[in-house]
């Protein structure tokens, strides 16, 4: 049958046309209504991000949620009044509690927005998605070099989260309904459940993550240092294309309008994690990288003082160096000898809730109860006055440390010497 | 807003289809026609709204300027001042909006200023509307008398399936449906016909083209840098950009027909398997018909064609190809694709004239030539693309470096890319493109683009004469149908925006 004559010649065959294609319409929408809403009531049943919340997904998946996910730190933003927002890589995601009496404990409406393998163009987006939505009161910006690295582009999953601005509301929610991703969270969510597994994040994103008993910390650390070696999105090259620097000032700049408070915070590095930037020829780049943020610290204080009276002020606090308790020793697995746990570290890139929660009592003079005051070994409030000493001392704590632990700074030279011997053989390959 | 978004499929396509014939059911043809235009401007909007009022602006100011300039009752020569005026207000807008940070890069930056970028956003499908607006006006010189209502007019340019990426719609084929009774019956055909070639476009795009541009992605891009691929990587990239932005576009202008065809209009093809093409000038017969169309009638005649002498003719070639290069995107990297076009369908004319078959050559010989003939277009077409895709010379030389063998070594190039996945999804493409009917044939009893029927189109599967099933509204095709559907949906989290968006 010719649908041109369909078209043509009137009503009469136009019925009958209609026969002929109804059943087939029919059909097409019935089983697409049946196929999306089957996967969407499976989503929404399983609730992978805790974004629905319905009673049965609390009660038989709500423990076992991908929490880390971009889309599910999301959801925690959507689902809370968000005053303290802690935004930063996983060291912060790890480390720092946003129930902490520092930052006014249950009640005061911290959220962890720390995220895995972050830089600064997420955290921006974060954080204007809360100047947006939260009524904010204080910023805690926990800043890692490698958020400055250009070579670190958005993870894949940051596109379907709710801080995507090329992404309008009905596209996200429905992308949590009717995506491989939110089958593919779902799937993994029912395997974490069955297996009982529970490190998620918690109400306010922070994931709070120990290590179990026999743990390897150094294989675990010897990885990850490699890892930052070689990956071009860390150090491997270490890439300032000057991008960065436009969006913490957007950062700064908004905070003082708004009368945000804003913390600048450099979390605790291992020492093993300095010296990989020592090696690598990155310390340069490392105190440059100081600098620059004290300098724009700096301004932005200038120009609140003539603004505000000096109401605003950003501090801008410093916990990184190669001795203290960042220099505490990882663990050897030598035969016979029993496993411990170390006291701050869950390995070289990640430190413990317990020296999370030191860090937070120095920077606002409030400790959890029950447990001690910092002294004033860790972190340093840095300034445009003192920022060269504290330079200098640094540089001095990493000669105490390879004096004190050369075996170690060896390891780290030698994972340095063949990450650089594979660059070599590879551009010898190139020709 | 995108086709291939959510928000699209489940929200703004069941209300402007219902909301469409609710109006007309209920408050008439005019309410129908006035809510459609709404929708075409909200669908418009969606991306960036700040672009609206340009788009308003430019669809009030031509429709008054064509009014004047076909009206009669002026006197010739004003009525031609109107016209150029028209155009060159069109061709300036285009030019200031797309060109104008090229041209100062071209020009001051090639006198050792340094020229900072303007800031300027690109208007959406602003080379889309553009075109269509200049065709109206000088036809309305042409063919003057002719009076349109405006509601008709701003439908024609604001119709939503065809506003942002084409097909390239000529006033002749969009304004008389709209004035006509068609659309306004709601028809179970025109929904069955119109879901169906939206869903294979849907799944030709979503399914097919983004899951093969993850690799030329990835090649260009560090060709683009400065880190050279292998030979086989700068092959996939080449390859796997051809696949991607064919079935992209394809893609895309069958998922234009469908929705057409959903409110009861009907767009002009604008694809007819041109990667089966055998020869440069048949291929741009079959690849973007309605821009190739657009240029021929307001580019090449209007230069004098192959009327003035063989030279003059060959000329008027590169010229029109070069308009077309520049229209694809304000770089230099275009311009030397439409002037790579140029030449090689002024090679293809010298070349046909000289060698001609035999009309007593065995059959043996034609096959042979035809298979030939069309992996040559091919490639010609997938070498071109290399300068169409690359953001620099720079990068287009490593490619091309890359493509005949004197890239990086096996083993070392800097892009990760799983070659057997990729060869594996590039190969699959390529074999659907060279032995399948286009959605067009596959439907061809129902007839479902404008003014083509399978009659006037041949159907050359080289090799292959499968007879492929041809789709009817049978219940048991939703199935397959729904399959592709809810793949492509699921697939929506990955997505690309389509490779025409940015003309």
């Amino acid at each position: 049958m010719s649908e041109h004559a369909g078209i043509t010649s009137g009503r009469a065959s136009g019925t009958a046309l209609a026969r002929t294609h109804a059943p087939f319409v029919a059909a097409l929408l019935a089983l697409s209504l049946l196929v999306f809403g089957g996967i969407a009531a499976f989503n929404v049943a399983v609730d992978p991000f805790r974004a629905f919340r319905t009673e049965f997904s609390e009660k038989r998946f709500a423990s076992a949620w991908v929490g880390t996910r971009r889309v599910s730190k999301g959801e925690v933003l959507r689902h809370s009044e968000c005053r303290v927002l802690l935004l930063g890589t996983s060291r912060v995601e790890r480390g720092f509690d946003p129930a902490h009496p520092g930052f006014g404990g249950v009640a005061g409406g911290g959220c962890n927005m720390g995220l895995g393998a972050t830089n600064l163009w997420e955290g921006l987006r974060v954080f204007r998605y809360a100047v947006r939505h939260e009524p904010l009161e204080h910023v805690v910006l926990g800043l890692d070099m490698l958020m400055f690295n250009a070579n670190r582009q958005f993870e894949w999953d940051f596109r379907q989260s709710i801080f995507n601005e090329s992404r309008r509301y009905p596209d996200y929610r429905l992308g949590t309904l009717l995506s491989r991703y939110a089958i593919d969270s779902s799937r993994k969510v029912i395997e974490r459940s069955r297996m009982s597994v529970t490190d998620a994040n918690d109400d306010r994103g922070f994931l709070a993550r120990g290590v179990h008993s026999g743990f390897d910390y150094r294989g675990e650390s010897v990885k990850l240092l490699r890892g930052f070696m070689t990956n071009p999105k860390s150090y491997g090259p270490y890439v300032d294309d000057g991008s960065r620097w436009a969006m913490l000032d957007e950062i700064l700049r908004t905070c003082r309008e708004r009368g945000i408070r804003l913390t600048i915070v450099l979390p605790p590095s291992h020492a093993l994690d300095m010296e990989m930037l020592w090696v690598s020829g990155n310390w340069g780049a490392f105190e440059v990288w100081k600098r620059r943020i004290v300098e724009m610290a700096d301004a932005e204080n200038a120009r609140a003082s003539e603004e505000a009276a000096g109401a605003w002020r950003v501090p801008v606090w410093d916990f990184t160096t190669h001795a203290g308790r960042n220099a505490e020793e990882l663990p050897r697995r030598a035969e016979g000898e029993q496993w411990r746990a170390m006291r701050d570290w869950l390995e070289t890139s990640h430190f413990t809730k317990e020296y999370g929660d030191d860090v937070i009592a120095r920077m606002t003079g409030v400790q959890r109860e029950g447990r001690e005051m910092p002294g004033e070994d860790i972190g340093v409030r840095l300034t445009g006055e003192n920022i060269e000493a504290h330079l200098a001392r640094l540089r001095s704590d990493r000669g105490w440390f390879v004096r004190a632990f050369p075996t170690d700074a060896r390891m780290v030279r030698n994972l340095w010497e063949q990450a650089k011997r594979a660059r070599r053989e590879s551009a010898a390959e190139g020709g | 807003m995108l086709f291939h978004s959510y928000t699209f499929l489940f929200l703004f396509l069941p209300l402007a289809w219902a909301g469409f014939y609710a109006c007309n059911g209920i408050l008439g043809r005019r309410a129908g026609r006035a809510w459609l235009l709404g929708a075409s401007l909200v669908f418009y909007a969606w991306w960036n709204p700040i672009h609206l009022p340009l788009l308003l602006g430019s669809v009030v100011v031509n429709f008054w300027l064509a009014r004047a300039v076909g009206d009669e009752r002026r006197e010739a020569s004003v009525r031609k001042r109107l016209m150029v005026l028209g155009v060159v207000a069109n061709v300036g807008a285009l030019a200031w909006f797309k060109y104008l940070d090229f041209v100062l890069r071209s020009t001051l930056g090639t006198l050792g200023y340094e020229v900072e970028p303007t800031g300027i956003m690109i208007p959406l499908a602003i080379s889309f509307f553009t075109f269509q607006q200049i065709a109206y006006i000088v036809d309305a010189y042409k063919e003057p008398g002719r009076a349109r209502s405006f509601m008709d007019y701003a439908l024609f340019v604001t119709f939503f399936p065809q506003l942002v990426a084409g097909p390239i719609v000529h006033h002749s084929e969009l304004m008389p449906q709209i004035a006509g009774v068609e659309p306004y019956r709601a028809r179970m055909s025109n929904l069955s016909i119109g879901m169906t070639m939206f869903i294979l476009g849907l799944f030709k795009k979503v399914v097919i083209a983004d899951e093969i541009a993850q690799w030329p992605d990835a090649i260009f891009g560090a060709a683009g840098r400065g880190d050279a691929p292998t030979t086989i990587q700068a092959w996939i990239g080449m390859l796997g950009f051809t696949m991607q932005v064919y079935f992209d576009f394809s893609g895309y202008s069958d998922m234009a027909i469908g929705l057409a065809r959903m409110f009861g209009i009907r767009l002009p093809m604008n694809f007819d398997s041109p990667l089966k093409a055998t020869g440069i000038s048949e291929f741009w017969r079959r690849w973007h018909m309605t821009l190739s169309r657009f240029l021929k009638q307001y580019v090449y005649v209007p230069l004098g064609g192959g009327r003035a002498g063989r030279a003059r003719g060959y000329m008027n070639l590169v010229i029109t190809m070069l308009v077309s290069g520049l229209w694809h995107g304000a770089a230099w990297t275009f311009v030397a694709f439409g002037l790579l076009h140029g030449i090689y369908l002024v090679i293809q004319q010298i070349w046909s004239r000289r060698f001609r078959l035999k009309p007593d050559a065995p059959q043996w010989r034609r096959t042979f030539r035809c298979a030939w003939a069309r992996l040559l277009t091919f490639m010609a077409f997938a070498f071109s693309l290399i300068l169409f895709r690359s953001s620099s010379f720079e990068g287009a030389w490593l490619m091309l470096k890359g493509v005949v063998g004197a890239g990086a070594s096996e083993g070392s190039g800097v892009v990760s890319v799983d070659q057997t996945r990729a060869l594996i999804w590039i190969g699959s493409a390529w074999i659907i493109a060279w032995t399948m009917p286009n959605v067009q044939e596959f439907m061809r009893r129902w007839s479902p683009a404008l003014d083509w029927s399978p009659s006037r189109t041949k159907w050359r599967f080289w090799t292959l004469q499968v007879a492929y099933p041809a789709w009817g509204p049978n219940p048991l095709w939703a199935v397959p149908l729904v399959a592709m559907l809810v793949w492509s949906v699921l697939s929506l989290d990955r997505v690309a925006i389509f490779v025409y968006w940015q003309f």
